[in-house]
């Protein structure tokens, strides 16, 4: 998600909050695309699972 | 409906229903060679996807052709992986355990909307269940309304007299016969007056209302009783199976109903397979669509006892 091409965008730059949280195992990254959609990515967390 | 308008709602005096339009998704992307599969990920010197990067996990987003959209609800596609050949029963047991906290995440955030009423969670796999991608994903409605299926859960909820689901759980477990598979949080069995031949409905032991009702260790054994299901559908006419997933659970509004049920709706899972043998649909036609009187040609302790045996092969 470092590197991102043209047509996304943070979606702080869409003029809402930015996010990065967690959510149990995973951790959410927003992003908008250039027609407006939002696009969420999830990526395992690699310090475990919670119990 | 009008000429301006893609997305609009009529109702259907006779059967008392409403019908949606999203004259939109007739243009949708129709069953795409693997080369120009808009879930796969977007490779270097490769056609631009729906997702932008060359690798990733789970990725939720808009749907390009969406049946609701804001500020009338939502419609989202849920891509459980980037390997465009995998399965939910395929999936790693830690990525079906992470899909179970996605769905909750969208289950709150899109049902805190004001303008969504009930958040559905579902897949549709197949062609033989209408599929027109093949990359595993599933899709989240927010219904800005109360659909009538769960309006029926909670009509049911009043006829006996308390949680139905709760209810139909002790019978399913006190009988015993129509049991597939249980574990410490979920039990999954086929319904005593199951629809379809290999119809199966996974409950959560307790009453959890929602996804967000439950535990970490309850979200990892949910995703388990789904894998395991779902790998014994694959087995038992070895071949992959189709099917509708429904994810049922707690309006996201405040309803009405005539019995406390301590928060209404009961987390659980419906799978609807059109397959009554290997190669053999069952159709809905006269009596289904006609008459409203679903005609099953299997009986549910059958069927049971074919998934169980299948449910230990795939395991």
């Amino acid at each position: 998600v470092s590197e991102l091409p043209t047509w996304v965008y943070p979606q702080a730059m869409a003029g809402k909050p930015a996010e990065s949280s967690t959510c149990g195992p995973v951790t959410i990254t927003r992003l908008v695309k250039d027609d407006g959609r939002a696009l969420i990515m999830y990526a395992l967390k690699t310090d475990g699972r919670p119990k | 409906v009008s000429d301006s308008s893609k997305i609009g709602r009529r109702f259907e005096e006779l059967r008392g229903e409403q019908v949606d339009y999203a004259i939109h998704r007739q243009q949708r992307t129709f069953l795409p060679t693997r080369e120009h599969c808009p879930l796969c990920p977007t490779r270097p010197g490769g056609p631009q996807t729906e997702i932008p990067f060359p690798a990733y996990e789970i990725v939720v987003f808009d749907n390009r052709f969406p049946a609701f959209e804001a500020p009338h609800g939502a419609a989202e596609v849920v891509v459980y992986t980037d390997d465009h050949d995998a399965s939910f029963a395929t999936l790693a047991p830690e990525r079906a355990e992470a899909l179970m906290w996605v769905w909750r995440q969208r289950y709150i955030e899109l049902g805190a909307r004001a303008d969504i009423d009930y958040v559905y969670i579902f897949e549709n796999r197949g062609v033989e269940v209408g599929v027109t991608l093949h990359h595993p994903h599933g899709q989240i409605y927010g219904y800005p309304f109360l659909p009538p299926v769960p309006k029926l859960e909670l009509a049911a909820d009043a006829r006996l007299g308390g949680c139905a689901p709760c209810t139909l759980l002790a019978r399913e477990l006190a009988d015993g016969r129509r049991v597939l598979y249980e574990n410490d949080s979920v039990v999954v069995y086929v319904p005593y007056a199951a629809r379809w031949a290999y119809e199966a409905h996974v409950l959560m032991r307790g009453h959890r209302p929602s996804l967000r009702d439950c535990e970490p260790k309850e979200l990892r054994l949910l995703a388990d009783a789904l894998q395991t299901l779902t790998r014994g559908y694959d087995a038992l006419f070895d071949r992959p199976f189709p099917y509708v997933m429904a994810v049922h659970q707690a309006p996201t509004t405040a309803v009405e109903v005539a019995v406390d049920t301590n928060e209404h709706g009961h987390l659980h899972v419906e799978f609807y397979p059109p397959l009554r043998t290997a190669d053999k649909l069952k159709y809905l036609a006269g009596s289904e669509q006609g008459a409203g009187t679903f005609i099953s040609d299997t009986l549910p302790e059958e069927s049971a006892a074919k998934l169980r045996e299948a449910i230990a092969r795939g395991r």
